[in-house]
């Protein structure tokens, strides 16, 4: 497989309720790279091995929650062919001109049946690892690798009622392939489909939720169980709320830990997982084995995980 | 004396006055289940309901942000830190229905829980819910 449609999530923008705060957790906390401030407040990040200029936006607001999710398609053309497959789709999506969003090139929004916003763009301004692109090394200088050491953006997973409809979007539109599933284990209904345009166990993933337009968590990637626990010792350090974990999910194998920035919006950072291809069978979980498939290590089914969404 | 969540900075500042003071304990009483709790003065109130072992609500984000540990305040002043209003609208503030992990007790308090159940009885999955149609648009 080569990756020539959708590349990744590229961008998250994440509503907080007081900014500072926000900032004292992104950026000294978890470690992002802050590169640049908007009049309102409007903060932006890079994690150290993303070239692109920003993936994770905090905006002040008085609800928390996600404004939208942005992938990064390879060019312009492919940005065109997309925005047409959504329309013969029958999804409506709206052009965003090159420069509405800081650094980035033009958009195609569109709402997810799950009513989340969601951005396709091909062109964001790159600034970098912190290392040359000729004889790169290996490591940036001391200092660029900061916090919980959080390597970049991975996935997120988004709250809504009809999960099985923004799956199928993406699979039927953009060719994502469907890795994975929890269903109930009597009605076969979905209550979380992973989905993944790359070797990811998942890029996007969607959970039942009785209200539409939420968000369950952004999910960091870590190089190792070691900066796992690196990672909890700083959440005791700095109090952070941590809402379970270190564990491993059954879903994807990931070890993780889940925890909260102070305006309650569900962080993640995770380390492993599995190679996936696109002639893997889709792994199929059920609520018969309910904790086997959330939390690996003690099989537990942790109710917080499954009602807590901003 | 609830503030409004644009006054948060107010309330942080006061929470420190009274932290960087006299320490005081207040008592915080559940009107249904009679149980009772001590908080002292600076500290949120979910966060001492977690460190007496005494939760009528759920713990969530314990950042304001989903809702769950929702309490009506019945007597008491306090401050309060900037809710959700997806959550907590202006008027639930109003009336003193408030977020536990977001007020800092400023006297005795008298509380009634009022946990958030998003799901409204039902069960994730099963007849009767959400809508599971999937399919072409």
């Amino acid at each position: 497989m080569s990756i020539h449609g959708v590349l990744r999530l590229g961008e998250v923008c994440v509503r907080v309720l007081d900014i500072d705060a926000a900032r004292t957790h992104y950026g000294d906390h978890l470690g992002l790279i802050e590169t640049g401030r908007g009049g309102d407040g409007t903060t932006y990040y890079k994690c150290w091995d993303e070239h692109d200029c920003h993936s994770v936006v905090i905006r002040p607001s008085d609800q928390a929650g996600i404004d939208h999710v942005a992938f990064k398609v390879l060019d312009d053309d492919t940005l065109t062919r997309l925005d047409g497959r959504l329309r013969d789709y029958g999804v409506e999506t709206r052009q965003i001109e090159a420069g509405a969003y800081p650094r980035s090139g033009r958009r195609v929004e569109f709402t997810l049946p799950t009513g989340h916003v969601c951005q396709l763009y091909a062109f964001k301004e790159q600034v970098g690892n912190g290392m040359s692109a000729t004889n790169p090394g290996t490591v940036p200088d001391d200092g660029y690798i900061r916090g919980m050491r959080i390597i970049r953006l991975d996935h997120c997973l988004l709250g809504g009622q009809d999960i099985a409809a923004s799956r199928d979007l993406f699979i039927k539109v953009f060719g994502f392939y469907l890795t994975e599933e929890l269903q109930d284990h009597e009605t076969r209904a979905p209550l979380a489909s992973f989905v993944s345009c790359s070797n990811k166990p998942h890029d996007i993933a969607f959970v039942a939720q009785p209200d539409d337009a939420k968000l369950h968590h952004i999910s960091f990637l870590l190089e190792s169980v070691n900066d796992l626990y690196h990672a909890g010792d700083r959440m005791g350090k700095y109090d952070i709320p941590i809402d379970f974990g270190p564990n491993r999910h059954g879903v994807t194998r990931g070890a993780t830990i889940y925890f909260f920035d102070p305006s309650g919006n569900r962080n993640e950072v995770f380390t492993g997982g599995y190679i996936y291809y696109p002639d893997n069978p889709p792994l199929i979980w059920d609520t018969s084995k309910f904790g086997n498939a959330l939390f690996s290590q003690g099989n537990v089914v942790v109710p917080s995980f499954l009602n807590v969404v901003s | 004396m609830a503030q409004s969540p644009e006054s948060s900075e107010i309330a942080t500042k006061s929470v420190h006055d009274v932290a960087a003071g006299q320490p005081r304990d207040f008592c915080m009483t559940f009107v249904d289940s009679g149980q009772s709790i001590r908080v002292r003065s600076g500290v949120p109130l979910l966060q001492a309901m977690i460190a007496a072992g005494v939760s009528p609500v759920q713990v969530g984000c314990r950042g304001g942000g989903c809702g769950v540990c929702r309490v009506r305040v019945i007597d008491g002043s306090y401050t309060a830190l900037a809710m959700s209003r997806s959550r907590i609208s202006a008027a639930d503030e109003d009336a003193g229905v408030v977020l536990a992990c977001r007020i800092i007790p400023q006297s005795d308090m008298s509380l009634q829980p009022l946990p958030l159940d998003i799901w409204r009885g039902r069960v994730p999955g099963r007849s009767g819910n959400v809508s599971h149609k999937s399919g072409e648009k």
